[in-house]
C-alpha cells in the first residue's frame, strides 16, 4: 500500500464520519450506564438550538477563537506553542493593572495584546538560537507564570472589599476593576471581543494569504532547511508568529477579565489556552474552519453543563464524551491528509 | 529532622515510575500528553482491586494493565493513523480521568485497610522505592549500552534510518508507548494504593503533568530522572519547613519549573546538545516513502 | 491498516471490559420527570419547586462539594413530593454565570451556589433575574433575591482544641490550613483558644498548602509537622489525608492523633481519631426549601437573610462519626487532666476545676448542643462563645477586651494569629 498526501482537502466528510464513530463509541457506554444516548444528544444539540444554549456558546467561543486563531499561525510554521494559557494569564494580568491605573479598558487591551506578546517570544529565541525544543519551554514558562499568578492574587493583589458598613478582607481576590467591557443586553457577549475574535481568524488567513510573514511561515512550515538557506531569518519568523499568537492570548485574557469576570481569583485561568491547541489543529488556517472548530468546541462545553443540568449525568461521562470525539476525529485526520493508491 | 527528605522520596516514587515510562515513549518518537489520564485511571483500578483482594501486587498490576491499554489508543492514532500527538494525548487525559471519575464514585469515603497497604520497607522507605531506582537503573543501561537501546533512540532520532537498516519502526513506538502507559497506570496505582490509601476524584492533582516536566528535565535520561524525581519530591515537600522562614508557598511552587528552564538553555549549549537534547523525530509521525 | 482494525478493536473491547467491571455510575433517574412537567410550573401553579445545588469541585471530592451533595440529595428524598432538583459539578467560576443562565432557562426557581469565588457571578444574576430565589453559600453580598448561608465550625474547633490540649504530651500541636482566608484563620484561633485553656504552654504549628484539596500536599504538611514533634494534629482541607497520616504512624507505633473535619473521617483513623466536626448542610438545605415552599421567602425579601448556623442548630456536630462525640479509647485519659477554672452550666450548676472530658461537655451545654449519652438535644441560647476577651496576638496586642465577645463582622474578616499560634504571615489584603 503506497500513501500518497492527499491534493484536495476534502476533511469535513471524514470527520463527519469519525465524529459519528465517536459519538456510537459514546452510546454505548451511556447505554451500559443506563442513559439513553438520545437523551444526551439532544441536550447537546440544544446548545445550537437555544438561545441561551448559543449565546452561552459564543462566550465560550471567543476567548478559544482568539486563543487558536493565534495557535493555528505558529503550528503552521510547526512551531508548537503550547503555552497559551500562560500567555492568556499574563494578558489577564497586564489588563487589570492597566485598567486599575487608566480606566480605560482600550488601553487595558492594548498591554494586554503587548504583555502577551512579550511573554511569547523567549521560546522563539530559545529555539532559534539554542535549539531548546519550544513544546517544552511553552510548558514551562506557562507553569512559572501560573504560580505567579496565584502567589500575587494570595498575597500583593489581595484586596479589601467594602458591603454596606463591613469592610471584609483576606479572601484571595483582586479588586473589582473600575471599568468594564459592556455586553449585548439579556446575554453575556461583549460585542467588542466577538468582533476581535473573528476578526483574528480573518486577519489570520490575512496574514497567511498577502504577507512577507505568510510566505516565510509557509516556507519554515514545508521545508525549514530550504527556508533558512533562501535567507530568511528562523528568528525573525518565529517572535512574529508567537508575538501575534501570545499577544492574542493575552487579548482572550484581557476580554475575560473586562467582560466577564470583573476580578481576578484563583480559578480565573480555567483552560482555555490548552483546549484552544485543540481547536486550532481542529480548524487549520481558514477563517471558517476556526470559526466552526470552534463553535463546535463551545458547543460540547455549553452541551456538558446541559447533559448534567437536565439528565443529571456525572462531568466524568461528559469528559469522555469529549475525549472520544477528540481522539476519532484526531484518528480520522490520517484519512483527510492521506489517501491509499 | 530530615523527614522532609523521607517524604520527598516517597513522593518521588510515582514521578519517577510515571517519567521513566515517558523517556521510554518519547525516546521513540512518540509524545504522550496523556500521562494525567493514564496515571488516573490506573490509580482507580489499582484501587478497586486491591480494596476487593486485599492485595496491592494484583492491584499495581491491574493499573499497568489499564495504563497500557488506554496508552496503546494513544499509539494507535500517533503511529498506525499518523494523527496529531498533542490532541490525542490531551484527549486521552480527559478519556482517562472521565473515566475514573466516572466509575470511582462508588469508592468515594471508603479507606482500604491498613494491612492491604503494607509492603515490606526497608529505611523508611518501601520496596517499591527501590525497585524504581533499580529500574531506572536497568532502564538506563537498555537505553544506551545494548542495541535494543540504540534501536529506540534510532527509531526516535531518525526512523528512516533506522528502517532502512530493517528496524519495525511502528511495532518499536508501540511497544515503547505501551511500557509508558504500563509504568504511567503503576505510578498512579501507588499513589491512591500505597501513598494515599483511598480514592478521591483528582487524587493524582498533576502529577501526570510534573512527570512530563520531569522527563525534560532529566533530558531524557532514566539515570537523571532518579535525582529529577527526588529533586522535584524533596522541593515538594521542603516548602514547609521554608514556610516558617516566610518563603511563599506559592512561589515555591514555581521553581521546579523555572529550574527546568534553566536546564533547558544549559542543556542546549552546542557542545552538549547533542548527547542530551530532545529525540529529534520526537511528535512526528514516520511514513515510509 | 491491517494491523489498524484488529487493535482498534482490542482498545474498544478493554475499555468497555473496564466499564462492565465495575460498579454503574449514581445516576438520579427521577430528573428527567422534572424537565417534562417543569411546563406546568411556569404557568403559576406552586404544585413543584425547582431547585438546582452547583458545586465548584467534583461530588467525588469526600469534601466540600461531597457534603453539599449529600445534603441535597437528602433533600430531595425528603421532599420528592414537591421538590424537583438538579446539581451542576465542576463549575468555574467564569461559567458559573452561564451556567445560571441555562438553570433559568430550564425552568428552576431557586438556585444555591455553593463557593465563595462563585459570589459576584451569583449577585450579577439575581440582579438580572428578579423572580428566581438564589441562596450563596459562604460568601456576604445578599439582594432583594439572594440570600447567603454558612455554617461556621469555629465552635467545634474550640472543643478539638479543649482535648488536644489536654492529650499532647510533647507540647506541640500541628495544623494543616488550606488557605489562610478568614474562615481558616477563624477556625484556627478557636482550636488555639482551646488548647490554650487546657494547656497553656503549648503551642499550635499551622502549614498552609495553598489548596482546598491536594492530597499529596496534605500529606507532606502533616508529615512536616509530626517531625517537628506535633503529636496531635487538626486540619482544615477537604480530604482525609491527615487522618490517614495519623493512623499509619499510629500503625508503626507512634502516638499520633488527630481531629477529623467535614466528613465522617473514623474509618480512614479508628485507633487516631478523637473527635473533630461534621457538617450537615441538610439541616440548612431543609430549612430554606421549606420556607421558600411556604411562601415565608420569595423573590423580594432575601436582603436579610443571612444563614450563620453554629452548634445549636445541629448544622455542626462534635465527633469524628456521627453520634459520637468523643471516641471512647481517649475518655478515660481526657478525665484524668484536670483544668483549673470554674465553669457554669447554663442549668445553674457550678463545675469547680473539672476534667477535661467534663469541661468539653459543659462548653457543649454552654453553646447550646447537649449531648445526652445516646442522641442531641439543642437549645437556641448561647452562655459561652471562645472568641471572648481578653486574647491577645502573637506579637503581644490585646486584640479583644476582657469580657468583649468578637462579633459577626470582626469574626469574617479575622486575620491575625492568636497568641500561642506559629504560623505564616497574614496579608489582610
Amino acid at each position: 500500500m503506497r500513501l500518497e498526501r492527499s491534493k484536495r482537502r476534502n476533511g469535513v466528510l471524514t470527520r463527519l464520519i469519525f465524529s459519528f464513530l465517536a459519538v456510537l463509541v459514546a452510546s454505548m457506554i451511556y447505554m451500559l450506564q443506563g442513559v439513553d444516548p438520545l437523551d444526551v444528544f439532544s441536550a447537546l444539540i440544544s446548545a445550537f438550538t437555544t438561545k441561551v444554549g448559543f449565546s452561552e456558546l459564543l462566550v465560550r467561543m471567543i476567548p478559544l477563537l482568539l486563543i487558536s486563531s493565534g495557535l493555528a499561525l505558529c503550528f503552521r510554521m510547526k512551531f508548537w506553542n503550547i503555552g497559551a494559557e500562560g500567555q492568556y494569564i499574563v494578558g489577564a494580568m497586564a489588563a487589570f493593572l492597566a485598567v486599575e491605573s487608566t480606566r480605560q479598558p482600550i488601553v487595558a487591551l492594548l498591554s494586554a495584546f503587548a504583555a502577551g506578546a512579550v511573554l511569547a517570544v523567549p521560546p522563539a529565541l530559545m529555539k532559534s538560537r539554542l535549539g531548546v525544543n519550544e513544546v517544552l519551554s511553552t510548558l514551562m514558562i506557562y507553569y512559572v507564570v501560573y504560580w505567579v499568578f496565584q502567589y500575587l492574587i494570595h498575597g500583593p493583589w489581595k484586596a479589601r472589599e467594602k458591603v454596606g458598613e463591613v469592610s471584609y478582607g483576606g479572601f484571595a481576590h483582586t479588586s473589582i476593576i473600575p471599568a468594564e467591557l459592556g455586553t449585548v443586553p439579556g446575554t453575556r457577549i461583549s460585542p467588542v471581543m466577538l468582533f476581535l475574535a473573528l476578526s483574528s481568524a480573518v486577519l489570520i488567513y490575512f496574514v497567511m494569504e498577502r504577507t512577507k510573514l505568510g510566505f516565510e511561515i509557509k516556507a519554515f512550515g514545508g521545508n525549514p532547511k530550504a527556508a533558512e538557506i533562501s535567507g530568511m531569518s528562523y528568528f525573525r519568523t518565529a517572535a512574529l508568529t508567537m508575538m501575534i499568537s501570545g499577544g492574542l492570548a493575552g487579548l482572550a485574557g484581557a476580554g475575560d477579565l473586562l467582560a466577564i469576570q470583573h476580578r481576578l481569583i484563583p480559578e480565573f485561568p480555567c483552560g482555555y489556552g490548552f483546549t484552544g491547541i485543540i481547536t486550532a489543529w481542529l480548524g487549520g488556517t481558514s477563517p471558517l474552519g476556526l470559526i466552526a472548530a470552534n463553535m463546535f468546541f463551545g458547543g460540547l462545553l455549553v452541551g456538558g453543563e446541559e447533559m448534567m443540568i437536565v439528565y443529571s449525568l456525572p462531568f466524568g461521562a461528559i469528559n469522555v464524551f469529549n475525549g472520544l470525539i477528540l481522539m476519532f476525529v484526531a484518528a480520522g485526520e490520517f484519512l483527510t491528509r492521506y489517501r491509499a493508491r | 529532622m530530615l523527614e522532609f527528605v523521607s517524604t520527598g522520596l516517597q513522593l518521588a516514587v510515582p514521578l519517577l515510575l510515571a517519567s521513566l515510562g515517558e523517556i521510554y515513549a518519547e525516546r521513540s518518537g512518540v509524545m504522550n500528553l496523556g500521562v494525567e489520564g493514564m496515571m488516573s485511571a490506573g490509580a482507580l483500578a489499582s484501587f478497586a482491586i486491591t480494596l476487593k483482594t486485599g492485595n496491592p501486587a494484583l492491584g499495581l498490576l491491574t493499573a499497568a494493565i489499564v495504563g497500557a491499554a488506554l496508552s496503546l489508543a494513544h499509539a494507535f492514532i500517533s503511529v498506525t493513523l499518523r494523527g496529531n500527538q498533542v490532541v490525542s494525548g490531551l484527549a486521552l487525559v480527559m478519556v482517562g480521568c472521565g473515566l475514573s471519575s466516572l466509575i470511582g464514585r462508588g469508592y468515594v469515603g471508603t479507606p482500604l485497610p491498613m494491612g492491604s497497604r503494607r509492603i515490606p520497607a526497608l529505611l523508611g522507605q518501601d520496596l517499591i522505592f527501590y525497585v524504581s531506582v533499580t529500574l531506572s537503573g536497568i532502564l538506563w543501561l537498555v537505553l544506551f549500552r545494548t542495541r535494543a537501546g540504540i534501536v529506540i533512540r534510532s527509531v526516535g532520532e531518525n526512523p528512516a534510518v533506522a528502517d532502512s537498516v530493517g528496524v519495525n519502526v511502528h511495532a518499536i513506538r508501540y511497544l515503547c508507548t505501551a511500557f509508558g502507559g504500563l509504568l504511567a497506570g503503576a505510578a498512579g496505582g501507588y499513589i491512591s494504593t500505597i501513598h494515599n490509601g483511598m480514592w478521591v476524584d483528582g487524587i493524582t492533582a498533576g502529577m501526570g503533568w510534573i512527570a512530563i516536566a520531569l522527563v525534560i528535565f532529566a533530558t531524557w535520561d532514566p539515570a537523571k530522572a532518579v535525582g529529577g524525581a527526588v529533586l522535584f519530591g524533596i522541593v515538594e515537600s521542603a516548602g514547609y519547613s521554608l514556610q516558617n522562614f516566610g518563603i511563599s508557598q506559592w512561589l515555591l511552587n514555581s521553581l521546579p519549573y523555572a529550574l527546568t528552564i534553566v536546564v533547558l538553555v544549559v542543556a542546549s549549549s552546542r557542545s552538549v546538545k547533542r548527547r542530551i537534547g530532545a529525540p529529534a523525530a520526537l511528535g512526528e509521525p514516520y511514513f515510509r516513502e | 491498516m491491517k494491523l489498524a482494525i484488529p487493535v482498534l478493536l482490542v482498545v474498544v473491547a478493554l475499555l468497555i471490559v473496564f466499564l462492565f467491571a465495575s460498579k454503574p455510575a449514581l445516576i438520579n433517574p427521577t430528573n428527567k420527570e422534572n424537565v417534562q412537567t417543569q411546563n406546568s410550573s411556569n404557568q403559576g401553579q406552586i404544585s413543584k419547586l425547582e431547585a438546582a445545588f452547583v458545586y465548584i469541585g467534583p461530588i467525588g471530592d469526600y469534601g466540600w462539594s461531597h457534603a453539599h451533595h449529600l445534603a441535597a440529595q437528602e433533600a430531595a428524598i425528603r421532599f420528592g413530593k414537591w421538590l424537583g432538583m438538579t446539581e451542576v459539578e465542576k463549575v468555574n467560576p467564569s461559567d458559573c454565570a452561564g451556567v445560571i443562565e441555562q438553570l433559568i432557562s430550564k425552568g428552576y426557581k431557586v438556585i444555591f451556589t455553593t463557593s465563595f469565588d462563585f459570589m459576584d457571578p451569583t449577585l450579577e444574576e439575581a440582579k438580572k433575574h428578579p423572580d428566581v430565589l438564589f441562596f450563596h453559600c459562604s460568601g456576604y453580598k445578599r439582594y432583594r433575591n439572594m440570600g447567603t448561608y454558612f455554617l461556621d465550625l469555629y465552635q467545634a474547633y474550640y472543643l478539638d482544641g479543649l482535648m488536644a490540649g489536654a492529650l499532647s504530651r510533647t507540647k506541640r500541636i500541628g495544623y494543616v490550613a488550606a488557605h489562610t482566608i478568614p474562615e481558616v484563620v477563624r477556625h484556627i484561633n478557636a482550636f488555639a483558644i482551646g488548647v490554650k485553656e487546657t494547656c497553656p504552654k503549648c503551642e499550635v504549628h499551622v502549614k498552609e498548602i495553598g489548596a482546598w484539596f491536594d492530597p499529596n500536599k496534605a500529606r507532606e504538611a502533616a508529615e512536616s509537622l509530626i517531625d517537628q514533634g506535633c503529636d496531635v494534629l487538626a486540619f482544615t482541607e477537604d480530604s482525609p489525608t491527615v487522618v490517614q497520616v495519623a493512623e499509619e504512624h499510629y500503625q508503626k507505633g507512634e502516638r499520633v492523633l488527630v481531629f477529623g473535619h467535614y466528613s465522617p473521617m473514623y474509618r480512614y483513623g479508628p485507633d487516631v481519631c478523637v473527635s473533630g466536626q461534621i457538617a450537615h448542610w441538610d439541616v440548612i438545605y431543609n430549612d430554606i426549601l421549606s420556607k421558600v415552599y411556604s411562601g415565608f421567602y420569595n423573590s423580594t425579601n432575601l436582603e436579610y437573610v443571612d444563614y450563620w448556623d453554629k452548634m445549636n442548630s445541629g448544622a455542626v456536630e462534635l465527633g469524628c462519626k456521627a453520634d459520637q462525640p468523643i471516641n471512647p479509647r481517649f475518655i478515660p485519659e481526657l478525665k484524668k487532666v484536670r483544668v483549673n477554672e470554674t465553669v457554669q452550666l447554663p442549668n445553674g450548676t457550678v463545675l469547680k476545676d473539672p476534667n477535661a472530658y467534663t469541661l468539653v461537655m459543659a462548653r457543649l451545654a454552654q453553646m447550646g448542643a447537649i449531648w445526652t449519652g445516646h442522641g442531641w438535644k439543642y437549645v437556641n441560647d448561647e452562655t459561652f462563645d471562645p472568641f471572648t476577651g481578653p486574647i491577645y496576638d502573637n506579637t503581644g496586642e490585646l486584640r479583644v477586651l476582657p469580657g468583649q465577645r468578637l462579633g459577626h463582622d470582626a469574626l469574617w474578616s479575622m486575620q491575625w494569629w492568636v497568641e500561642n499560634v506559629i504560623g505564616p504571615p497574614l496579608s489582610g489584603g
